[in-house]
């Protein structure tokens, strides 16, 4: 009893300061551009962001990791501001800025001093629409996109893992392919390819501008209504639906990698928030989460790497803002002497306790403070908060889900616990990988008889 | 930027303290110099020392220090890089919740007692934590980069030790450095965050009656050697051939600092805007990322240019590479250049102090190497005298483009 008020009372504590940090304020431009702002005054500076809904969630195949590739080109000029121009301009502005691509989305940000904002909105509005896309600039991107690639994935054995893992636990979902794309698509794509991608859904109708800051929210709003309203709205392409089918039972990789670590994924395809935004499923699934992995006094750790000491390390990812359906994800690396196999009888153990046995209030309580306690050390980026709305309204889902998430999250009780475990967390809907290690052949780090000097 | 009130503890531990009230968070770090430098004969000892503190107190065991931490929402983490030891307390500043924590806190830095089972048990997680490296290339070339650079000096001891000397650490060793370097005459404490400043000088004497007496750790000087030109082949089955380049580089305090820090930013620190960048990767091609920097610590810390290509036209690379660095050193940057650096650096100076997280880092550098007061007030003023000459002399004096120590792993 003395938990729950402690819990009710922490929950009413981040309210009062989250709310009082600021409040969001959304816009609407006729030609169907979103504006939303939070205003932070803590210090002289902004972020600014633009978030286009593509990513490669919305690629058919034969041009995987298109969305990708444009992000990359997006940085080589425009009519107006040639290649290499926008670069020196945020630079000369002290300015710091990047972008990055996801299944759901494609992102560009510029952090500033707060009386800067003019020129990210300057600069965004002109690339919206007025990308050069030569075909000499594109020729030596996308050398290095598949250099990106070969980093990324290629040359790291437990990322192509995870990529194996994703093409096989979806099946319909375009959440099949990577992000990056699969490399015979990026040997084959084009700049006729990219010029038809960037046409159809770079417009103001399909993008969110996010910014937070020492700002005011009506002032950021004329400034985007002067860059951003008068750009011409256009039709957006309407994708085919899909229905993921469902899985006949369990799937198993064993995949033979040159690596110096065994390693173990089980996964299960469980919902999002989107895929019904009135279940508590999706933040039950982050409790349980939290309670198996949420630190060093979560299950896993406690039980596993330092009780039973079978794992050396064990993760969840689990990520409720995706448009469809996605994966709960176990990763674990097995200590010295212990095999795969039990390991991953380990972790079905763990999985089979919640299903089996409800969950105690102070270990309940101890994992809901520790997410409401992130949400406020949330608060000390101005880059997480704009990230976070950003996230949502990407997939259409609206900011006051982030309000109301502490909420919905101190709510969840010992026994939703259970029955989500035990309707999610079956063999049945899972994907379990091992990773073999291949040897890293004629390794020999520590001796110098190893090195040819040349 | 908020006042940094700055004090000693009554037995003599340095403070630095920014009050910050606009979210109700507590961040502090107690620093100590006890990093890989110190080492000695055991590689890793630091890194097991520090990675002990949370495993075991005089009164509570592992699974209750987690629990005393994370049921009030408390992050606690410890790192270490070549100098010192971070250990780092993130808090929500409210009493019921921020005493627990910090209590936490203050017993495992002063009263860790390192259980033999936990002992064993984190030895085999480092072993782990080696053979992650292994399979990792940029941490392969890293640690053949420093034991070649630095050779007998302390900085070219690998952070994580070796398979051979984390067999040798034993409990007794492990509490011998810590009763060593975890002493008062040894830390220094920094704290930001919703407090008053009265609350944090009770905090920091806690802290403080908690440690020895101690003596402050002294770090070798570098032996002054001439650069030399070599190459060393790693072999590796990746796709991508891992390069890394450079040579031995600045101190914190080398008076050269602004103009270095103003000339890496032409020629390799600007993301999407430098020399090498612009060389390498958007004429050419030839890579994802790359980029240079100076690590300056104590004493000299390495300058380093790391990129990784395709296996087979890794040597293409390595040569632009090298041809655009000597270009720079014999030519220096333009009057633009420099200017556009002024531009960037002070410009994103607010930036860097916007968060309490990154004011904490920044007085974690200023208390830790003792740089004065005014370091932040300073900074873009330090910045804004630098001329082109100064930043030419400046890369002629300190690196020497045909001396480079070259690193590579891969098929090349």
């Amino acid at each position: 009893m003395q938990f729950k008020k402690f819990i009710i009372c922490l929950g009413l504590l981040l309210f009062f300061h989250v709310s009082q940090a600021s409040d969001v304020h959304e816009y609407h431009l006729k030609n169907g551009f979103t504006v939303l702002v939070k205003e932070d005054h803590r210090a002289p500076v902004v972020i600014s962001e633009i978030w286009y809904k593509v990513g490669s969630s919305y690629e058919p195949n034969g041009i995987t990791g298109i969305s990708h590739a444009l992000e990359h080109m997006m940085f080589r000029g425009t009519k107006k501001y040639g290649p290499n121009v926008l670069e020196q301009m945020i630079a000369a502005n002290g300015g710091l800025q990047n972008a990055f691509t996801a299944n759901d989305f494609t992102a560009y940000y510029q952090q500033f001093s707060f009386d800067k904002l003019a020129i990210s909105f300057e600069l965004e509005s002109d690339r919206m629409r007025n990308l050069l896309l030569r075909s000499e600039d594109f020729a030596k991107e996308i050398q290095v996109v598949m250099e990106e690639r070969r980093m990324r994935v290629d040359d790291d054995s437990r990322e192509t893992l995870l990529e194996r893992l994703n093409a096989t636990a979806f099946v319909e979902s375009p959440y099949h392919h990577p992000v990056i794309g699969w490399k015979n698509d990026l040997e084959n794509m084009t700049i006729s390819d990219l010029k038809n991608w960037y046409k159809a859904w770079y417009a103001p109708n399909n993008a969110i501008l996010v910014v937070v800051g020492d700002v005011e929210a009506n002032a950021v709003y004329r400034l985007a209504q002067r860059y951003f309203g008068p750009i011409e709205p256009s039709p957006l392409p309407v994708l085919k639906p899909f229905s993921e089918i469902k899985a006949l039972g369990q799937r198993r990789l064993d995949l033979h990698i040159p690596a110096r670590l065994p390693w173990l994924v089980m996964a299960y395809s469980v919902p999002v928030i989107r895929s019904d935004v009135k279940s508590t499923d999706p933040y039950v699934l982050d409790i349980i989460a939290t309670l198996l992995s949420g630190g060093d006094s979560a299950r896993f750790t406690k039980n596993l790497v330092r009780g039973r000491q079978i794992a050396a390390d064990i993760n969840i990812f689990y990520n409720p803002f995706t448009r469809f359906n996605n994966l709960f994800l176990l990763d674990a690396t097995p200590s010295p002497g212990h095999t795969l196999a039990e390991l991953e009888t380990a972790l079905w153990d763990q999985i089979k306790r919640l299903q089996t046995c409800r969950v105690d209030t102070a270990e309940l309580t101890l994992a809901k403070t520790q997410i409401s306690a992130s949400k406020i050390y949330q608060e000390d980026s101005i880059a997480k908060q704009a990230n976070e709305l950003g996230s949502l309204a990407a997939i259409d889902l609206p900011w006051t889900i982030q309000k109301n998430y502490l909420t919905k999250i101190n709510a969840v009780t010992p026994r939703q616990i259970q029955e989500v475990a035990q309707r999610y967390l079956l063999p049945r809907y899972s994907i379990v990988a091992y990773l073999h290690p291949l040897p890293l052949y004629s390794f020999q780090p520590a001796t110098r008889g190893g090195w040819h000097a040349r | 930027m908020p006042p940094i009130y700055h004090w000693l503890t009554k037995n003599g531990i340095p403070v630095y303290f920014v009050a910050r009230s606009q979210i109700p968070v507590i961040d502090m770090s107690i620093i100590f110099r006890a990093g890989s430098a110190y080492d000695g004969t055991l590689p890793g000892i630091a890194q097991f020392t520090a990675q002990m503190l949370n495993q075991g107190t005089r009164n509570l065991n592992a699974d209750q220090i987690a629990n005393r931490f994370e049921s009030v929402g408390a992050h606690y983490s410890a790192m270490i890089h070549q100098d010192g030891v971070t250990l780092r307390l993130r808090s929500l500043s409210e009493s019921k919740f921020f005493n627990s924590a910090f209590s936490m806190f203050v017993e495992l830095v002063g009263h860790a007692n390192f259980p033999q089972t936990a002992v064993n048990r984190t030895r085999k997680q480092i072993e782990i934590a080696l053979q992650e490296e292994e399979q990792t290339p940029s941490l392969v070339a890293r640690n053949a980069f420093y034991k070649m650079l630095y050779g007998q000096h302390p900085y070219a001891s690998p952070l994580l030790g070796t398979m051979q000397s984390v067999q040798e650490i034993t409990r007794e060793k492990l509490i011998d450095f810590y009763q060593h370097y975890y002493v008062n005459k040894n830390a220094v404490i920094v704290m930001v965050g919703d407090m008053t400043k009265d609350r944090a000088v009770a905090l920091a004497e806690q802290f403080a009656s908690a440690l020895t007496e101690g003596k402050q750790a002294v770090l070798p000087s570098l032996p002054v050697k001439q650069p030399v030109a070599h190459l060393y082949k790693i072999h590796y089955p990746s796709q991508q051939t891992t390069i890394l380049l450079g040579q031995i580089g600045i101190t914190l305090k080398d008076p050269d600092y602004f103009s270095i820090l103003l000339g890496n930013q032409i020629l390799g620190g600007g993301i999407l805007t430098s020399r090498l960048f612009s060389e390498i990767r958007n004429k050419r091609g030839l890579c994802y990322g790359i980029s240079s920097y100076f690590d300056a610590l104590q004493t000299e810390g390495p300058f380093v240019i790391n990129l990784k290509t395709r296996a087979d036209q890794a040597f293409t690379a390595l040569s632009l590479t090298q041809s655009t660095l000597k270009n720079f050193v014999v030519h220096g940057p333009t009057e633009a250049e420099l200017l556009a650096a002024k531009q960037t650096l002070i410009g994103n100076f607010p930036l860097t102090i916007a968060s309490n997280a990154s004011i904490l880092a920044h007085l974690e550098k200023i208390g830790f190497y003792e740089l004065p007061l005014t370091y932040l007030d300073n900074y873009r003023a330090n910045l804004s005298h630098i001329t082109v000459q100064q930043v030419h002399s400046a890369f002629q004096k300190h690196i020497k483009p045909d001396k480079l120590l070259v690193i590579m792993v891969g098929k090349t």
